[in-house]
């Protein structure tokens, strides 16, 4: 019974802010290095089936920037919607603490595996014509047609990502929602940055970590890292 | 004697029940936790979807038009609020920068092709016209755009409002 109540944490605990929201928890990479743009390629895993919790789960790329609001998350990636199989692409901004939303864009692009895509966030110097906003975009490394983008302007957002991240993010602390991709892992590849806009891209030196508002993640879901990917597996769950 | 068995009865039995009781307190406490933990919260993080955009008849992405250098065309942009009494502004533009704006790190396309819309607001399910001009010098291919929309909603999950839209990508096809 004691046994039971013993919390498992094998990853470096982090103080990501946009889980601090008491009923979500992430799993990933991430890294502290600073950057203006971010860059990852990602398979695609399995849907998690027609029916998953609450619309909650969304796996995603991004970075923390600094606005008048406070820190704020700017998130691209795919969103587990219920009534539907297939992943949705959606892009997203969040205030860390409280996991308040901003901006919000639905787009018209769903995937299913095995697409591949390139998720890309960027911020803009001062003095750009586009300062203060913030570019991202989702696109198929094979079907041209499959590509959107999204520019966030309801706050001021800043210039550069104190902190870069790859992570499966969810609501579901039974981890009942991933059983669907536990032959599938979510690879995060050629995860890249500019620290400068316009700059070369160099990998981002990711380590596996893991974030909760509440309890643990489910056991189940694991994160590899290393530089340049991360992947996030479900096993058994 | 009598009285001091009974004594030592009672505070035997006193010390069953109290251990019992303590026992059944923790074990309640612990399942209490264990469900907290394991509970699936009912709280949702996305918006509701707020309007529906369809392109020349097309939801999904598609090839709505083909045009040759020099030339205009246009197409019908139907746009529907998903929810009752919402409005938001509604634009178009190109998927991925125009090359010498934004950062070369992002594809970005030949600037030479203009896209208007003849509505800025939508109110109600409306119909408006989107049209393309395509300048003699822009490169032949296909080249994505997208109809967004946009509105502030109030959700149930958070005491501020949200800057909502959707976003409808199609192509062009430049000949």
């Amino acid at each position: 019974m004691l046994g039971a109540l013993l919390t498992l944490v094998p990853y470096a605990a982090d103080a990501s802010l946009a889980c601090s929201s008491p009923n979500c928890w992430q799993v990933g990479g991430d890294d502290t290095v600073t950057a203006a743009e971010i860059s990852a390629n990602v398979d695609v895993p399995n849907s998690l089936g027609i029916n998953p919790v609450g619309n909650t789960t969304y796996y995603w790329i991004g970075g923390y920037t600094t606005s008048p609001l406070g820190t704020i998350l700017t998130q691209p990636g795919l969103e587990a919607i219920q009534g539907i199989n297939p992943w949705r692409g959606v892009f997203q901004s969040a205030i860390g603490s409280g996991n308040t939303q901003e901006d919000f864009q639905f787009s018209n692009l769903y995937w299913s595996r095995p697409a591949s895509i390139n998720v890309f966030d960027e911020l803009f110097p001062s003095g750009s014509p586009f300062s203060g906003k913030n570019f991202q975009q989702l696109s198929d490394n094979n079907n041209v047609m499959n590509i959107d983008s999204a520019t966030f302007s309801k706050t001021t957002y800043g210039h550069t990502m104190s902190e870069i991240d790859g992570a499966l993010e969810s609501y579901d602390f039974t981890g009942s929602d991933f059983h669907n991709i536990s032959s599938t892992p979510i690879h995060f590849t050629t995860f890249d940055y500019a620290a400068t806009y316009g700059g070369s891209f160099v990998a981002v030196p990711l380590t596996a970590y893991s974030a909760t508002g509440s309890g643990s993640p489910p056991s189940c879901i694991t994160s590899t890292a290393s530089s340049g990917s991360t992947t996030v597996s479900a096993s058994s769950c | 004697m009598k009285m001091n068995i009974n004594s030592k009865q009672k505070i035997v039995i006193a010390s069953v029940l109290i251990m019992g009781g303590l026992a059944t307190f923790m074990t309640m406490n612990v399942m209490s936790t264990q469900s907290a933990v394991a509970q699936v919260s009912n709280h949702h993080p996305i918006p509701p979807d707020p309007f529906k955009i369809t392109v020349n008849g097309h939801s999904e992405p598609a090839i709505v038009a083909t045009v040759k250098r020099g030339q205009t065309s246009q197409v019908d942009v139907f746009v529907s609020p998903n929810i009752s009494g919402i409005a938001g502004n509604v634009d178009v533009s190109s998927v991925s920068p125009i090359c010498g704006t934004m950062s070369t790190n992002v594809k970005c396309i030949p600037d030479g092709i203009t896209a208007t819309l003849s509505a800025s607001k939508v109110i109600t399910p409306m119909h408006m016209v989107l049209t393309f001009s395509v300048s003699n010098d822009m490169p032949v291919g296909v080249y994505s755009f997208h109809v967004v929309t946009s509105t502030s909603l109030n959700v149930p999950y958070q005491t501020t409002p949200v800057n909502v839209g959707d976003s409808d990508s199609f192509a062009i096809q430049v000949t």
